[in-house]
């Protein structure tokens, strides 16, 4: 009888704490003193789509706006595409989708926008995530982030054959065939020949 | 090459007031050394390789699901750039050859005694070492045939495919017969003249060049990457023949000043060294 009893009390106990803690955030100093830089907080990120679909092999263009919507400038930037499977089955290797997946981004101005393209190859079928990550490369903020992320835009690669083996099988046994046909025959010919 | 070869020997006319016509020394030279290559030596064995190898990779392309997505440009672009690179190896190893083999074989000197001048001598092997590059060309037509039906992007990358080939091995067999000129042993002329291609051909196949001048100059400045980079320029993204022509001045180039250094300064190397002998 006793026990769930004090079971609740040790559940209040616990929420008390929790409950009494404030809904917003601290505006209490923090415990590690961040640096005063400039952060690129305010960028905001979007893509041009939000889904495609397209075959395996087939080449899209990915267009990402970054925006400066705050009152100052932001610090130079770099814009990082990435491909995310939706599917664990499937790998994914970046560089197979694009050579160059990082842009370097100038200094955004009040207000003003950039727009960054990545031209990428579908080489894996399946659902895939792309998105862009942006993250600022100022001196003294490089490596400390934030990273701002744009929605991702849904690709769908579906499978498609361009190429067909009933030709290719017999030029493929064929002609080394032939070739080594001719090397025995010029090899082994008759002595009275050569 | 045996020491057979004369240049001078007149041929049999059939009527004997006309006076016959002597064939040039050079190619009396390049046919002894085709028939040495074709006929006698690894030649056929070599395009034999070549086949199996462009076999793998066209039927691999064509079925294997991973590489499938290729379109038929990139396809027929694929198989084009594997025959110009190893036709191109394969024509620089029948070169490098040239003269430190004879060297090697200790053939050199009964060579250098027929009545056949050092630079037709060169020419001679130069031309018989370009008929590797000629032969894989053709051996790989009917995969490109195959590859490529039906879209019209076949007859340009024959054409292109051999006339950047050509290029590229002319001024390629010209190094090599260079290092195996100044070569005492034909293991060392080999393996320099591998390691040259190694260090052209490396740099088409990293993922990325530095951007910038001069990524751009390392890209233009090797022959190898831009006579591959005009190639696909053209035959897999469609450019025009002009658009990408400049990428041409390289291979162009190193035609020009190994060719040069081959017919001005090679002939005068040609010559027996103490204590290299086949014996």
């Amino acid at each position: 009888m006793r026990t769930p009893f004090v079971r609740a009390a040790l559940l209040v106990a616990l929420a008390i704490p929790v409950a009494l803690a404030p809904a917003e955030p601290s505006t209490a100093e923090p415990l590690i003193a961040v640096p005063a830089v400039v952060r690129p907080a305010g960028v905001e990120v979007t893509l041009g789509a939000d889904r495609a679909t397209v075959q395996v092999g087939e080449k899209l263009t990915v267009r990402a706006r970054i925006t400066n919507p705050g009152t100052g400038p932001t610090e130079p930037l770099v814009a990082h595409l990435n491909v995310a499977t939706l599917d664990n089955r499937v790998y994914v290797d970046l560089e197979d989708w694009t050579a160059s997946p990082t842009r370097e981004v100038a200094p955004l101005a009040p207000s003003g926008d950039t727009v960054a393209e990545w031209e990428i190859q579908a080489v894996n079928v399946g659902d895939f995530d792309v998105y862009v990550a942006v993250v600022p490369n100022g001196p003294a903020s490089a490596g400390r982030g934030p990273v701002v992320a744009s929605s991702p835009e849904l690709v769908r690669v579906v499978e498609r054959r361009t190429l067909s083996p009933q030709g290719a099988l017999p030029v493929a046994i064929a002609v080394p065939l032939l070739l080594g046909l001719a090397t025995a025959a010029v090899r082994y010919r008759p002595r009275r020949l050569r | 090459m045996t020491a057979t070869a004369s240049a001078d020997r007149p041929a049999p006319g059939p009527t004997p007031e006309r006076a016959p016509v002597p064939t040039p020394a050079w190619r009396v030279v390049a046919g002894q050394e085709c028939r040495d290559l074709w006929l006698n030596g690894r030649g056929p064995l070599l395009m034999v390789g070549f086949s199996v190898l462009l076999s793998v990779v066209s039927y691999a392309t064509a079925t294997n699901l991973a590489l499938n997505f290729l379109e038929q440009r990139e396809a027929v672009g694929l198989v084009l750039q594997v025959t110009v690179t190893v036709g191109v190896l394969l024509a620089l190893v029948v070169s490098a050859d040239g003269i430190s083999g004879e060297r090697e074989r200790g053939t050199l000197e009964s060579l250098l005694l027929a009545p056949v001048s050092r630079r037709a001598l060169l020419s001679g092997k130069f031309v018989a070492a370009l008929s590797a590059w000629l032969v894989a060309f053709v051996v790989s037509i009917p995969y490109l045939w195959v590859l490529g039906r039906g879209v019209s992007v076949l007859p340009p990358a024959l054409l292109l495919g051999l006339l950047v080939g050509t290029l590229l091995a002319v001024g390629l067999v010209a190094v090599g017969l260079l290092i195996s000129t100044l070569s005492n042993s034909n293991k060392l002329s080999l393996t320099v003249s591998l390691v040259v291609l190694l260090a052209l051909f490396a740099p088409t196949q990293l993922p990325r060049m530095p951007q910038g001048w001069s990524g751009e100059l390392l890209r233009r400045g090797n022959p190898v990457e831009s006579g591959m980079h005009y190639l696909t320029a053209v035959v897999v993204h469609g450019h025009g023949w002009t658009r990408d022509l400049s990428y041409l001045i390289s291979p162009l180039l190193t035609v020009l000043i190994a060719g040069g250094v081959l017919v001005l300064v090679a002939p005068r190397l040609v010559r027996l060294v103490v204590g290299v002998s086949g014996e």
